[in-house]
């Protein structure tokens, strides 16, 4: 069943929640509803699954209007944040809550709740209470109670994000193929960028109640829509510059940092003379012996290694902070204090004018 | 910090928890103790032994009426003030409405009013309105002195209770009225149960309403006791006090063994 969310809005006296939301999730695939908190996704979240009446706007659900229909009487499969377990009622009886209320019988009740026990790895924990169960388990009961009434949407409330990180990715993970196999369309609102891009299919950035971009996770890293969006996922170099020539194909860009890039005509929107920033992600930044061009002229400040890369802090000409992030083999013996040249890959940079941001 | 029991501070501080204890408990086992004796006043420590006296109480059926009386009326009252405490509870809880902190202090005003207030004016009003019959006046009465104190223990035991578990309940399909009889009510249980229990011995214990509003041929254990010790102190009235001393003891008792098999079962 595909959701549509059409100008939704909530406002609480002067305050907007979610200003003007328009999304579609076709049926089948995981949405991501992604920001910092206080941006109006679990505002969106729970006006879809019922809990909060929109100011105005529409939610439809395979077609039909469920803007008016009352929470307990959408076919909606929901996992909070804390799991909300009833804390009076086994594991079992958490799972068959729902399947009590619509009414299905003792036998098909127990069969159904045995098989989710069984597909979560939750047999022989069925008559613990909530409170003698981990985090894990706990989770995963909570998503075997939303699971078992076959809802045909499915939301999750910051599932993961009180599991540890470990468990976080192998739940995520685990997450997404229960919803592909159950073919569920799903909104998921998460805080963290990486939950967001490692099992959602789109991603919707969402900042003070206005959405901000509405791409795929690849198109949203490396294609950032604005200096926000860029700032907010993934890490992010800002090196503020001028536009120096146009033409029809390239951009020239005098960056402050003493060297000048040439962009793409097509992704900046600008003339020369305007002032900006560029976006440079940190692993489009190697450590070389003085190249060509794209070279810039750093010193090392701190170097912090994280395993398979390392994290390599700089100080530009123009005095401005780099991170770079760089396997641990190229760095050759740099230590706080060196000089260093670092190169640039210039199809990766994006540019912000200033009047464009937000 | 801890402090040892057998420093000067430690030794201190025993003494003065015995007396402290000694100061509320002994009373009532001169309460239990005084009717043991065989004279015919009440005298302590008892002179003699005899058992006549709680006889004489157990076979007076003044008594036995009047804690008949007493119990139907503290059952039923405490039955209706725990259906309203708990109902306004969750009304001040969940919504948000103007004058809801006016009428959560009037709610609680009974706890404050002095009952000889209330009797006078219950009196008055049921006298002039010829509104209700027999036992439901006194009923009245203790509901309208009952009922706050459920309110009071059922207000903060919601307060605190997560909202996300009734969301959940409508999420998977219970309407409003099932996620409160499904989740909220059996999660706040507890609170309720302590509530309606403080309502009930609330109500047991009451006089100064019962001998206003309690029917003239009918009246409830206190006002008996009352009644009694005001025309002439027999031992027979102390073995009353006694005994129900000694049912509140074995009702403690039963109440303890019963939770630590009920937590044992857990």
């Amino acid at each position: 069943m595909d959701i549509e969310i059409n100008h939704l809005r909530k406002t609480y006296g002067s305050a907007v929640a979610v200003a003007d939301l328009s999304v579609k999730v076709p049926q089948g695939r995981m949405l991501a509803l992604l920001g910092p908190s206080g941006c109006g996704k679990t505002t969106t979240l729970r006006m879809v699954a019922g809990f909060i009446e929109p100011t105005s706007g529409s939610i439809r659900a395979g077609g039909s209007d469920i803007t008016r229909i009352p929470a307990h009487k959408r076919d909606t499969g929901l996992v909070f944040q804390n799991y909300a377990l009833f804390p009076h009622m086994s594991a079992a009886e958490n799972i068959a809550f729902g399947l009590r209320r619509r009414g299905v019988g003792r036998a098909e009740r127990d069969q159904r709740v045995g098989v989710m026990l069984d597909k979560l790895k939750l047999s022989g924990l069925a008559d613990r209470l909530p409170r003698q169960l981990s985090g894990g388990q706990q989770q995963r009961v909570a998503v075997a109670r939303a699971l078992v009434i076959n809802p045909s949407i499915l939301l999750l409330d910051e599932p993961f994000s009180n599991l540890d990180a470990k468990l976080r990715e192998s739940t995520g993970l685990e997450m997404s193929r229960l919803q592909r196999e159950f073919g569920l369309t799903s909104i998921f609102v998460t805080h963290d960028q990486s939950e967001a891009m490692s099992i959602a299919d789109t991603i919707a950035v969402m900042k003070d109640g206005e959405l901000q971009q509405l791409d795929s996770a690849s198109e949203i890293y490396e294609k950032p829509a604005n200096r926000f969006v860029a700032d907010f996922i993934g890490r992010a170099n800002f090196l503020p510059g001028r536009i120096t020539g146009r033409n029809d194909t390239h951009v020239s860009i005098a960056l402050a940092a003493g060297i000048t890039v040439e962009l793409q005509a097509s992704g900046v929107a600008g003339s020369p003379g305007d002032d900006g920033e560029v976006l440079l992600r940190p692993e489009a930044v190697s450590v070389t012996d003085a190249g060509p061009a794209n070279t810039l002229k750093a010193t090392v400040e701190q170097i912090s290694y994280q395993g398979s890369i390392a994290n390599l802090h700089g100080t530009l000409s123009d005095g401005s902070a780099i991170v770079a992030s760089v396997p641990p083999d190229t760095l050759r013996g740099l230590a706080p204090g060196d000089a260093m040249s670092l190169v640039i890959r210039a199809n990766a940079l994006r540019w912000f004018g200033r009047r464009q941001q937000v | 910090m801890t402090i040892s029991l057998r420093s000067p501070l430690g030794i201190a501080m025993l003494v003065l928890t015995a007396l402290a204890f000694g100061y509320l408990l002994l009373p009532i086992l001169v309460v239990v103790a005084a009717p043991l004796g065989d004279t015919g006043y009440l005298a302590f420590p008892p002179q003699g032994l005899t058992l006549k006296w709680y006889a004489a109480a157990l076979h007076d059926t003044r008594y036995l009426t009047a804690l008949l009386v007493s119990l139907r009326i503290a059952v039923i009252s405490a039955i209706i003030a725990c259906a309203l405490g708990v109902s306004a509870a969750y009304a001040l809880t969940r919504f948000d409405f103007p004058g809801r902190r006016l009428l959560e202090a009037v709610f609680l005003s009974p706890l404050i009013l002095p009952t000889l207030v209330l009797a006078v004016g219950l009196t008055l009003f049921f006298t002039r309105t010829g509104l209700l019959a027999g036992p439901w006046k006194l009923v009245a009465g203790h509901v309208i002195v009952c009922t706050p104190y459920v309110l009071r223990v059922s207000l903060p035991v919601l307060r605190r209770f997560d909202r996300s578990l009734e969301e959940a309940a409508r999420n998977l399909g219970a309407s409003p009225v099932a996620a409160f009889f499904l989740v909220v009510l059996p999660v706040v249980r507890p609170g309720i149960v302590a509530g309606t229990v403080l309502a009930f011995i609330t109500s047991f214990d009451e006089v100064v309403l019962a001998l206003f509003l309690a029917e003239p041929g009918a009246p409830t254990l206190p006002v008996t006791i009352y009644s009694a010790v005001q025309l002439g102190f027999e031992p027979s009235v102390a073995a009353v006090s006694g005994l129900l001393v000694l049912a509140t003891l074995g009702f403690m008792l039963l109440y303890h063994l019963l939770g630590s098999v009920g937590r044992s079962r857990n």
